[in-house]
């Protein structure tokens, strides 16, 4: 028997999915905040359930426990890390505070990112009086300019320590091209605080973590690794060793944003950071590609946000290369993905005559009207309830009655009068704006910031919300196709297992491939860029060595940034060599940038004759796991079965209210074909097909919301 | 105009005031300039009755997208320092000419693109030697076409939707030379605008998507980095087939009424929010007086821009006047449609906060500027640094917004101006990269705002013309820019104190590599602020040119000596050896050598309130950041700090602050003695020459007090 176990911490729930034998198992709990092992163990015992097996038994026969993890955001909100000092270049002690000016934004709602009047930059990680700069400076060739004095540092080194510090993050400008400064200093301070003794500190050395131009986002992404790092190892190596009690005799693999996994013992805290999300992309990606799908939207409604990816054929584009952690920019290669708020909670109310819906949200408590919990702001719910979609006593398979006179009150009281509005024209304009903004950022995300069509793509909705809003924001994004899973509300957890196990090493190089100047490519940069890529490739072997891999298993992926000269801007070309060997190798390389280049920009924007740079490389070594592959269900019969039930639901000023058939999920077989409007309710979701659309299910067990007049399927 | 304006306000007899105070000329109608939004098309008319207002709601957050796309596309293409930190604009015009959505950068310069769309509509597109069609791509950078100074740059794309023009796309921003005697752009020593480089009124340099190759290489061969010119003229064609491409997807989705309608639906309604807000205002006369001083001619002259605000109902009207004649000595002109443009870095991002910024919400908005003035001048001067006048307004109306909305639901929106006080370093030289390069750098993009009603100012939050510029990173200026940056600190002492202080800003400290380079710089505000405080609160320091010349710098870092880099060491110590000139910071270029140090940074935030109520504890975080010095928190705010614990001696400070509010009594007079002698006050003659008459430049013998009404 093979079982492999999901974790997936949220902030709500722990979602645990159990994947036995290629069959897989969900089990769902409340997050405990204050032992998050305690969720885990709880919702790791319903799936164990349903697997057959009690808990124990179900840990001890595992073979990889992957874990998702939110306790670093936790600690990072609530600025619970370590205490750190920074050394840093004398003269540039500013740089983290100040970022670069604009980072006050960096992070905020739309709304708020364009109100400078009221910008207010966020808490420091480290503040002021914990920077020190040690005079010192190293220009962009690696040549030293000032060079560093041995007292210097040992006198800011003994400041901090008076300041209390348990940590040192060292950050000198260019040391990604030339790190003997940086390295100096890390000898100095394991020379005063040697590791032998008490009271040892750890030393953070820039060039070490993220050997990459850009001091501001360099050193946040130091800082934030560091500051978490104590945490963050901290809870991991406990779960660990409850889970060795326990009888679980494997590592303990922890989900990363960058798209895979590793061990505890190769992993750092920044790359814990949004894993959830990251692997709910790579989890898309590995269904569609099982489904025959390239192009997928992954959207994410829940209470609060709405959470949206892209999987797009061929993988480059769906990174995310400077994302911002908390309201902080980093250096990491997320998978990308992009968060508004809107979702079930997200509240309406009525501005200078105008209707807004969100961003701020009811939460869960007091939560929508309809809970009857407090609250009395109108919310998506709310509007759901009201125009019928929402059965108001199955919601949360009846774990929790709503109260749809409340919604109305609200919407009544809230939204309806104020624009002269009937309730029900009120819920409707709440569900369609909000629609519609979810639509937009969909759109925005797919076709304005990925350059991309959406009418290409094929929208997963999950989340709870996700399926009753789907085909609303699908419209809006120019989407006709929604898929819809039995595990949608656990699909986090899913995902984590299907993630490859993954070491990224990046550096930044400035070589220069095609110069402007004399119109050659550059011979003379090939020595230097593959003495780069091996030095990268070794780190890869060392760690997937050490991961239990034989590096002939092992894929290599080398991405390279390229741009055309001074750009700031790069785009990513993989290399199809391990090295490359002549001009036309170069020749091949730029070809392919420019083509990369054309597609994205436009191709009157290609400009070979400004010279072509290479500013950065990474090299991936991805080290394959099993994973798991969708199995068809046997067919039932064709067509249309009769409704469960049927109920009042509102679908427009044009078609007012209809009496709406009602299914229930669970008893729908594989062939079924309903025309909207249908609902098809389940435990934790409702999918609503509106007129216009219609629901079927495929031999995968994949429920299919399809705009009519687009006929036909990939299936 | 208004009952309050009709009884106070009088307009000199002679004197232009609601138009530019030059007449037509090759490619510039004044006329076009001056109008507000165009009459509604049929095509607008039809397409607005399809709309619902969620449909319109949507529409706004569809065109939204495009531009802030279109914007991010632009930064990332372009390799023009300022464009990539974000001195540049993108948006959508109605086939009118009108601004609709817009993403920047810098608000004013989306003020004032629409003259030259509107004069391409009228005058080019019947005229069979030009025309108009699918696929054309303009240029423009003349100042009195509508434009800011030459080193503005923009391109413009006409969008046609079956044969019919139905839409504009622009896209543009600053650029580092214009072909001026100035590497880098900038002329401060320009007296006539033959002296800026180049001037393009709206011209088509591509037809069918594409450049043409020989006025390209007209253009680029202009300008002293044709490599830089010619890149960023492509990077924003691919900006501009982005924005026509989107914006005809929506089209074809939505149908072209609809989205047509939809655009003139969300300028009707920007102004109707922009005239709601404006009820709920009360309504009253407000006066701010500005004062600019600059080097005329060689010697140092004070100018005057008063600005007068006229609240009525749901309208405003902006009155500037008795301002200071044109001298003709110098760039530090403005024209009529700057100023109006200029004030939209305040009315956007403050006064109409949280409302879509387009032109709508200028709308129920009068603008009389009185010319010929340097606020409002003639054609043949120099106005390249136009922006310290029409900057001066924009600061005079932000104090009297902030007056106005301060009994108001919109008291957030209370603060004193951001810093303005620019000194801004322009570079040319190889980079070490063996890249040419000329151009000013915006690495210092991160001056003070001003304090807040409830709250301090933040320090270093971007350049004053542009709300949503960037300072980038020291590691990147490395590597594209022939300077070598020493040190980049927020500065002590650098802003207004006040109950709440205004913020900080960095100043950025360089010398040159090995190679050496060029530096010269621009900016006003040198030794007369242009950031008041408010309610009392302190102004923003001046903000002048520092630089020292043949610094023993490199010598003592040889030799292990500690050398602190920061502007207030470097001048209150002195301990460098080398020539310390404090001057004003529009000056020519000159070759700088390694150890050759020029300081720069765009100045602090006015404070709000009285120094005297700040919290001692928030003097004392301000002494531990090294925000202020002790003697400021002694001198200025009364607190004492015990040297040897680092902590406030509260029964001290208590005495000290009594101390000072009974001077401030013993040196307190009635009204009428003070303004005995305040009028007898008159700066020396040798700084009035171009001033005018004193005090009121255009009416000698005025014997009210200077923000009197004229009637």
């Amino acid at each position: 028997m093979s079982l492999r176990i999901g974790v997936d911490v949220g902030g709500t729930f722990t979602d645990v999915v159990i994947m036995k034998s290629a069959e897989i198992h969900r089990g769902k709990a409340d997050t405990t905040h204050y032992d998050l092992k305690v969720g885990f163990m709880n919702a790791a015992r319903v799936a164990a359930e349903r697997a057959g097996l009690g808990l124990e038994e179900a840990l001890r026969s595992a073979e990889a426990i992957i874990y998702s993890t939110t306790v670093g955001t936790n600690a990072l909100i609530e600025r619970r890390g370590t205490r750190l000092g920074l050394i840093t270049t004398k003269g540039f002690e500013h740089t983290v505070i100040v970022g670069r000016a604009r980072n006050w934004a960096d992070g905020l709602p739309p709304e708020k990112k364009h109100d400078r009047g009221r910008a207010v930059r966020p808490v420091p990680i480290i503040p002021q009086n914990r920077i020190v700069g040690v005079q010192e400076r190293v220009d962009n060739l690696g040549n030293v300019v000032v060079a560093l004095r041995d007292d210097d540092v040992r006198a800011r080194v003994q400041y901090l320590v008076d300041q209390g510090v348990r940590g040192f993050v060292v950050v000198l400008l260019n040391s990604f091209v030339n790190p003997a400064h940086e390295r100096r200093i890390g000898e100095i301070i394991a020379e005063q605080y040697p590791e032998c003794y008490l009271g040892h500190m750890p030393v953070y050395l820039s060039h070490a973590i993220s050997p990459k131009s850009g001091e501001y986002r360099r050193s946040m992404t130091v800082i934030i690794d560091a500051y978490l790092r104590e945490i963050t190892e901290g809870h991991l190596v406990r779960l660990s060793d409850d889970l060795r009690e326990i009888g679980y005799r494997r590592p303990v693999f922890v989900a990363k944003n960058t798209g895979g996994l590793s061990s505890l013992s190769r992993s750092q805290a920044l790359h814990l950071l949004g894993s959830s999300p990251a692997a709910t992309v790579m989890g898309a990606d590995h269904i569609g590609r099982q489904l025959g799908l390239g192009n997928v939207i992954v959207s994410d409604v829940g209470g609060t946000s709405f959470d949206v990816g892209l999987v797009v054929e061929g993988r480059d584009r769906v990174y995310e290369y400077d994302p911002i952690v908390d309201r902080f920019r980093v250096q990491v290669p997320y998978v990308a993905h992009w968060s508004i708020g809107a979702g079930g909670g997200s509240i309406a109310r009525v501005v200078s005559g105008e209707l807004r819906v969100g961003p701020d949200s009811a939460g869960s408590n007091p939560g929508p009207a309809c809970y009857g919990r407090g609250g009395e702001a109108p919310t998506v719910t709310d509007a759901d309830v009201v125009l019928g979609y929402i059965n108001p006593r199955s919601f949360l398979g009846g774990k929790l009655r709503l109260d749809p006179q409340r919604a109305e009150r609200s919407i009544a009281a809230k939204i309806a009068d104020p624009l002269g509005l009937s309730i029900v024209d009120a819920a409707w304009r709440i569900k369609s704006l909000i629609d519609g903004v979810m639509g937009q950022e969909m759109y925005r995300i797919c076709a304005l910031t990925s350059g991309q069509d959406p009418r290409e793509f094929v929208l997963f909705a999950l989340g709870g919300a996700g399926p009753v809003h789907a085909t609303g924001y699908a419209h809006a994004a120019d989407v006709s196709r929604v898929a819809t899973f039995s595990f949608s509300s656990v699909f986090g957890a899913f995902s984590t297992l299907i993630l490859d196990i993954l070491q990224s090493y990046e550096r930044t190089l400035g070589l220069n491939l095609y110069s402007h100047k004399d119109g050659r490519y550059t011979t003379e940069s090939l020595v230097p860029l593959n003495e780069a890529v091996e030095s990268l490739v070794s780190f890869g072997r060392r760690d997937m060595v050490e991961e239990g891999f034989e590096m002939s298993e092992v894929e290599l992926q080398i991405d390279l940034y390229m741009c055309y000269g001074q750009q700031r801007q790069t785009l990513p070309v993989r290399s199809t060599k391990l090295r490359l060997e002549s001009a036309d190798d170069l020749r091949d390389l730029c070809d392919r940038f420019n083509a990369a280049y054309g597609q994205k920009y436009g191709i009157g924007a290609v400009y070979q004759e400004a010279g072509i740079e290479l500013v950065q490389m990474r090299v991936n070594a991805v080290g394959p796991v099993g994973k798991y592959t969708m199995r068809r269900m046997p067919a039932g019969a064709a067509g249309a079965p009769p409704a469960a039930g049927t109920r009042k639901a509102y679908w427009g000023p044009e078609q007012g209210f209809l009496e709406t058939p009602v299914h229930q999920l669970a008893g729908l077989e594989a062939g079924v074909v309903l025309d909207g409007p249908v609902l098809c309710e389940s435990d934790d979701t409702v999918i609503v097909t509106p007129p216009g659309w219609r629901f079927r299910t495929d031999e995968w067990g994949v429920g299919w919301i399809e705009r009519k007049a687009k006929a036909g399927s990939s299936q | 105009m208004g009952q309050l304006f009709d009884a106070h306000a009088r307009l000199f007899d002679g004197l232009i005031y609601e138009i530019d105070a030059y007449g037509r000329r090759p490619g510039c109608d004044p006329e076009l300039i001056s109008r507000g939004l165009e009459p509604i098309t049929d095509l607008e008319r039809r397409g607005m009755a399809q709309l619902s207002e969620v449909d319109t709601e949507l529409l706004t957050h569809k065109l939204t997208a495009i531009v802030e796309e279109a914007r991010d596309v632009y930064m990332a293409l372009s390799i023009t320092e300022s464009v990539i930190t974000g001195d540049m604009n993108c948006a959508l015009f109605t086939a009118s000419g009108d601004p609709v959505a817009v993403a920047t950068g810098i608000y004013f310069h989306t003020m004032l693109n629409n003259a030259q769309i509107k004069y391409a509509t009228k005058y080019y597109r019947n005229d069979p030697t030009v025309g108009l069609a699918d696929g054309d791509i303009y240029f423009f950078n003349d100042e009195l076409g509508g434009g800011v100074h030459a080193f503005d740059m923009f391109t413009a794309m006409p969008v046609f939707w079956k044969g019919e023009l139905v839409a504009w796309a622009t896209c543009g921003g600053h650029q580092g030379d214009s072909g001026s005697p100035t590497p880098g752009g900038f002329n401060a020593k320009a007296r006539t605008r033959y002296e800026e480089g180049i001037h393009v009124p709206m011209m088509r340099i591509g037809e069918r998507f594409r450049l043409r190759q020989d006025i390209l290489d007209f253009l680029a061969g202009s300008v002293r980095n044709p490599f830089v010119f010619a890149a960023d003229l492509k990077s924003r064609v691919a900006t501009l087939d982005v924005l026509r491409k989107r914006l005809l997807r929506e089209i074809e989705r939505r149908g072209v009424e609809p989205v047509v309608g939809g655009m003139r639906r969300i300028l009707i309604k920007s102004e109707e929010a922009a005239r709601a807000r404006l009820r709920e205002l009360t309504d009253g006369i407000f006066r701010a007086v500005m004062f600019n001083d600059d080097e005329l001619g060689g010697q140092l002259g004070l100018t005057r821009i008063p600005v007068t605000l006229f609240k009525e109902g749901d309208g405003m009207t902006v009155l500037v006047q008795g301002v200071s004649p044109e001298n003709g000595l110098g760039p530090m002109h403005s024209t009529w449609h700057l100023v109006r443009a200029s004030t939209a870095v305040y009315m956007f991002s403050y006064f109409f906060r949280g409302l879509a910024p387009n032109a709508g919400l200028l709308q129920p908005i009068r603008y009389l500027v009185e010319g010929p003035s340097i606020a409002n001048s003639r054609d043949e001067l120099a106005h390249g640094m136009g922006t310290s006048i029409s900057a001066c307004v924009v600061n005079g109306l932000h104090v009297l917004g902030s007056k106005l909305l301060f009994s108001s639901p919109h008291r957030e929106a209370v603060q004193a101006p951001h810093s303005r006080n620019i000194m801004l370093m322009i570079f040319a030289g190889e980079n070490r990269l063996g890249y040419a390069t000329a151009n000013f750098t915006g690495s210092a993009n991160a001056s003070g705002q001003g304090g807040r009603f409830d709250s301090d100012g933040e320090s270093a939050v971007g350049f004053y013309w542009g709300p949503f510029t960037d300072a980038g990173e020291t590691e990147d200026t490395d590597a594209r820019l022939p300077h070598f940056v020493l040190a980049r600190r927020l500065e002590k002492n650098y802003h207004g104190f006040g109950r709440y202080r205004g913020g900080s800003p960095l100043v950025e400290i360089s010398t040159c590599g090995h190679l050496g380079c060029f530096m010269s710089s621009w900016g006003s505000a040198d030794k007369i602020s242009h950031n008041p405080g408010l309610m009392g609160g302190y102004y923003g320091p001046p903000n002048p040119r520092v630089v020292i010349k043949n610094t023993d710098l490199f010598e003592r870092i040889e030799r292990g000596e500690e050398v602190d880099i920061s502007q207030y060491e470097l001048l209150t110590r002195r301990k460098l050896k080398g020539e310390y000139r404090l001057e004003a910071s529009g000056q020519a270029t000159q070759a700088f050598k390694p150890g050759d140090l020029m300081c720069f940074g765009l100045g602090g935030g006015g404070g709000y309130g009285d120094v005297l109520e700040r919290e001692p504890e928030r003097v004392l975080g301000d002494l531990r950041e090294n925000l202020i010095t002790a003697e400021v928190a002694l001198k200025i705010y009364g607190v004492v700090v015990d040297p040897a614990t680092g902590l406030i001696d509260s029964a001290a400070s208590t005495r000290r602050r009594a101390a000072i509010r009974r001077e401030r009594l013993r040196k307190g007079k009635p009204f009428a003695a003070f303004m005995r002698a305040w009028q007898r006050k008159k700066p020396p003659e040798a700084i009035l020459k171009y001033y005018g008459a004193w005090p009121e430049p255009r009416t000698p013998g005025y014997d009210k007090p200077f923000w009197g009404l004229y009637r």
